[in-house]
């Protein structure tokens, strides 16, 4: 693994994965402690509501991002669902009933299809050269193992210090990785 | 053939993995239901579920990389649905957080053991993988999770907590069942001399 954009957009992805890692096991407590409205069944609404949204926009995003300039779309892309999801921790804390958190949800949902999708596009461009499918085993063990610490950091973190602190610390990582996004457009930008 | 055997196998996998989709219902059901059952406890249950699976797979994957005739995976998907079909079941009868930790863990080895029986059962559905028909997959696997979660917490809310586990159960050992006749009848190579 020589190249740099290839350990940046692993890295990207860690920290989206880490940050969404966070509140994943706990989201539906988050949601019946803080909100108005919150049911069990308004819970799995939201659930499904996010992977609706996510499925949609990823298909919308990797159709424009392969339509033309596809590296560049794809950078811009990358960037675009880092802001996205990192801002999202933020407009949980403003939520105040579920009407809102499922807007959130659909929010999320888009920030999560277009990353991906850019994700997919620059890494199958970048790893052409490299040992794809040892790279790729070695990149989901790491994601595997990644999720495992944040579950377990994030509800650390929630129990003992509230959830507004983990929607911070979930904020802070997101931004890392959007601040990563941005170095790889940089580095693009000054190689060409 | 291979079209509807495509669509059963992913279905199937994701009637499996499932239990990850529903984790709302998952952890408001630790609270309901379980002593001792905070956040912290329940951010370490999923933790020591996705290390179960993070320390498991590599062997699992190991175990049947050269396995021509495909007998070694079917043992492996025999035991891991097993173990997954048995895991709503094992909920319904914890009594504290310890013995959440442990259906966990077995939980997570009923999947990566599943997982190479199901990877076997698609290559040889699709002959070979290409990115779109990844694509696809995720695609049908994402909705079908999407549904199921919706109609979980609906069972949940009307129903209550241990309806939905037993519709849980149901649903997996059928699935299970369903992914083990499939295996059977298309993923063995009967051709081929025993590994």
């Amino acid at each position: 693994m020589k190249s740099n954009p290839l350990k940046i957009l692993l890295a990207t992805d860690l920290l989206i994965a880490g940050a969404y890692g966070l509140i994943l096991p706990i989201f539906p407590l988050f949601l019946m402690d803080t909100m108005a409205g919150a049911t069990l069944f308004t819970v799995a609404l939201a659930q499904s509501i996010f992977l609706l949204s996510k499925i949609n926009f990823h298909w919308i995003a990797t159709n424009y991002i392969e339509h033309q300039q596809v590296i560049n779309r794809a950078r811009g892309g990358l960037l675009t669902g880092a802001i996205i999801i990192s801002l999202v921790p933020a407009l949980y804390l403003l939520a105040v009933d579920m009407t809102l958190i499922l807007l959130i949800q659909i929010f999320l949902g888009l920030g999560l299809g277009i990353l991906q999708a850019s994700w997919k596009i620059l890494s199958h461009e970048d790893i052409k050269k490299t040992d794809w499918p040892t790279l790729q085993a070695n990149h989901q063990h790491t994601t595997i193992f990644v999720m495992a610490m944040t579950a377990t950091l994030g509800g650390f973190t929630a129990y003992n210090y509230g959830y507004c602190a983990l929607m911070y610390l979930m904020t802070g990582i997101g931004l890392l990785g959007v601040l990563l996004s941005a170095m790889l457009i940089i580095k693009s930008k000054a190689k060409n | 053939m291979f079209r509807w055997l495509r669509a059963l196998a992913v279905s199937d996998m994701m009637y499996l993995t499932v239990f990850g989709l529903l984790a709302p219902i998952f952890a408001l059901f630790l609270r309901e239901r379980i002593p001792g059952a905070t956040l912290l406890a329940v951010g370490l249950a999923e933790g020591i579920y996705l290390l179960t699976i993070g320390i498991l797979r590599p062997f699992s994957q190991l175990y049947s990389k050269n396995d021509l005739t495909g007998w070694r995976t079917q043992h492996l998907l025999w035991f891991g649905s097993f173990f997954a079909a048995m895991t709503p079941f094992l909920y319904l009868m914890a009594r504290d957080m310890i013995d959440v930790y442990v259906i966990q863990i077995l939980y997570g080895v009923g999947i990566v053991f599943c997982e190479p029986g199901w990877a076997r059962l698609m290559d040889k559905a699709c002959q070979y993988r290409s990115f779109f028909n990844t694509e696809r997959y995720n695609t049908i696997g994402t909705l079908t999770a999407a549904g199921l979660a919706l109609i979980g917490g609906f069972i949940a809310d009307q129903y209550g907590m241990v309806t939905l586990l037993i519709y849980m159960n149901v649903t997996i050992v059928v699935a299970a069942g369903f992914l083990c006749i499939l295996y059977w009848r298309f993923g063995l190579n009967k051709n081929s001399a025993k590994a």
